[in-house]
């Protein structure tokens, strides 16, 4: 499909984007990369994890407040908007409040005396914050189109939510058992985050596979753009739109007929009952924490997978590296392999012995045991400050680094929603290295009557995708088991 | 001015969690309502686990949050309790800025029990919309 320039308008000013990319894609080869502002210091905000996951990245856009823009795909004639509170002095009043510190717990109470100003307080303190505005009179903002969806059966026999390697996998084993299948995903194509690792051809040819068989099998639904939005114990799974479509679908309540007694759903939505459940509901990048942490241009592992392969946007061209194990090896060879400058790699490895320089390119900075402690900039990093051992110094140092680019590279967080509604529960992992610690669920199945669940993938922290891809097929096939009794 | 914000959302600082548990809000849902931690937009995706694994570094003894020194892990299987004897006592240092030192017995850190949501009606009761 031939992507077609359009003009599109941030803050009344035309820009020029191209049909269909993500609005935040557009801002940011226009030039602007100051998304929004945080609700209390008033920190810039850019893009930061571009699944639609965090809040970062959210706009107006054309009327509709906290639309992801890193997923919203660019129309002609768009008007897209910061959604914060931006007075003419502006400037002024953020170096103001940059300089406070609210304590824990300050407004229950600052702000709250004498009484009959709290009412002033409130609602200045409230506009101040203030994210989105919703017109309530007046004409409605025009509901992006939900593309063809085709509408899931009301059972199933096994229903797999998240369509990432191990999703699919889960799902395949199942129909191959003969399991009427119901693959649900949040976006619009399925792999999930095995994206952006071209250095390891065996696992993109068995993702494409994967694809390749879920989209040919009759005995899989396969619903994109559609989001498990909860689970009613003990076999009810709540269906919605999903990815960026999410908010502009449910707006509306539909004209559905229902009997006495009884409410409708919000149009989109829709139950679905399973004898079984498997859950590969994926993970999300988690940043550890530092000095100015938040600063745009910090990235996770997904998030800079997702903006160079899915958006074709480098957000930098001279990186630091940060992180500990196979998934600072691999952003690495990403970032490599997209041309990037790789200014140095902070390992975090704590094992004097340990840390990945072998996997690393020749000639790489590469500082052992180390720790980021600082970013610093303005709108943008510009640096980071690195501790840590360096072979070439031989000895701990503490060194600031210059770069337009810091790429985290650690475990995330399982997304453990859907699967502790369905009765499991986490713990954290008893590792040695505390940044890398992550939750793991307490079982490997939850039965309660007929109705058995699974939990798979990142979301029961299995790190290689061939653990992942072995435990997703034997839950997979175990899971239409429970239908024959 | 460089700040070390915890979570995106609501602009929580660590130094805000350091000075809720020193006051005593020791387990993750009263941090939650004491100091805005997971309750933005995003509802802890970004911070939910920076947070349990920060709780997990002080309780095993390691200061500061980023040390990459290797840490052993209390024995014991009791989730932290709010306003435990340990951080009572170092109420009086407040400071906020340093993370206080815990004390008494702490074990493994949990992804706490949620209360179950209240619906106002049964999922029986409610019927499919129109699917567009």
């Amino acid at each position: 499909m031939a992507r077609r320039p359009v003009i599109f308008y941030f803050e009344n000013q035309p820009l020029q984007g191209v049909e269909g990319e993500p609005i935040a894609k557009a801002l940011f080869t226009a030039g602007i990369k100051t998304l929004s502002w945080s609700v209390k210091y008033k920190r810039p905000r850019g893009i930061h994890c571009a699944r639609g996951r965090c809040i970062m990245c959210h706009m107006e856009v054309d009327g509709v407040p906290g639309v992801p823009t890193c997923l919203a795909p660019l129309r002609e004639g768009m008007s897209v908007r910061c959604e914060n509170f931006r007075p003419f002095f502006a400037p002024l009043l953020i170096s103001a409040i940059n300089k406070l510190r609210f304590p824990a717990g300050f407004y229950y109470r600052m702000f709250t005396r004498p009484a009959f100003l709290r009412t002033l307080f409130l609602a200045s303190l409230r506009r101040m914050a203030g994210v989105g505005r919703i017109v309530v009179n007046g004409p409605r903002p025009q509901k992006i189109p939900r593309p063809a969806v085709r509408s899931p059966s009301d059972s199933y026999g096994v229903v797999v939510v998240g369509a990432g390697l191990s999703g699919m996998s889960a799902a395949l084993a199942a129909a191959n058992r003969g399991a009427k299948v119901l693959l649900v995903d949040e976006y619009g194509r399925p792999g999930g985050h095995s994206i952006g690792y071209q250095t390891d051809s065996e696992l993109v040819s068995q993702r494409d596979q994967c694809v390749t068989q879920v989209e040919f099998s009759t005995s899989i639904d396969y619903c994109p753009r559609t989001t498990a939005q909860a689970f009613y114990p003990p076999d009810t799974l709540l269906l919605g739109p999903g990815g960026a479509l999410a908010l502009e679908q449910t707006f509306d309540r539909s004209p559905v007929d229902t009997p006495p007694g009884r409410v409708a759903l919000a149009a989109g939505l829709k139950k679905v009952r399973a004898k079984s459940f498997i859950f590969a509901t994926g993970a999300y990048d988690v940043i550890p924490v530092f000095q100015n942490g938040d600063l745009p241009g910090v990235f996770g592992p997904r998030a800079i997978r997702l903006l160079l392969e899915r958006d074709r946007l480098k957000p930098g061209h001279r990186a630091v590296v940060y992180g500990i194990g196979s998934v600072l090896r691999d952003v690495t060879a990403l970032l490599v392999h997209h041309d990037i400058q790789i200014v140095a790699v902070v390992d975090a490895d704590p094992n004097p012995a340990g840390g990945v320089r072998r996997a690393l390119p020749d000639g790489t900075r590469w500082i052992q045991q180390g720790r980021v402690v600082r970013a610093d900039g303005g709108r943008w990093l510009t640096s980071v400050t690195a501790s840590g051992r360096d072979r070439r110094a031989g000895r701990t140092s503490t060194e600031k680094l210059s770069c337009d680019l810091l790429c985290t590279a650690f475990a995330g967080q399982g997304a453990y929603e859907l699967p502790y509604q369905a009765g499991f529960r986490f713990e954290l992992s008893e590792d040695a290295v505390h940044e890398n610690r992550v939750l793991l669920p307490d079982k490997s199945k939850v039965k309660s009557g007929p109705v058995t669940c699974y939990v798979v993938g990142e979301a029961a922290a299995q790190q290689t995708w061939q653990q992942k891809m072995t435990a997703a097929e034997e839950s997979g096939s175990k899971a239409p088991q429970s239908l024959e009794t | 001015m460089p700040k070390t914000i915890l979570c995106h959302c609501e602009d929580v600082e660590i130094g805000e969690l350091y000075s809720a548990l020193a006051q005593g809000y020791g387990d993750i849902e009263t941090l939650k309502r004491y100091t805005g931690i997971g309750t933005g937009k995003c509802q802890g995706k970004c911070c939910f686990l920076q947070t349990l694994r920060i709780l997990a570094a002080l309780k095993s003894g390691a200061a500061g949050s980023g040390g990459t020194e290797p840490e052993s892990v209390a024995a014991g299987r009791s989730p932290l309790k709010s306003g435990a004897a340990g951080w009572r006592a170092q109420r009086s240092e407040a400071a906020g800025s340093r993370p206080p030192q815990l004390a008494g017995d702490v074990g493994a850190i949990r992804v706490p029990t949620l209360r179950p949501p209240v619906l106002p009606l049964r999922i029986d009761d409610i019927v499919d919309g129109e699917w567009s």
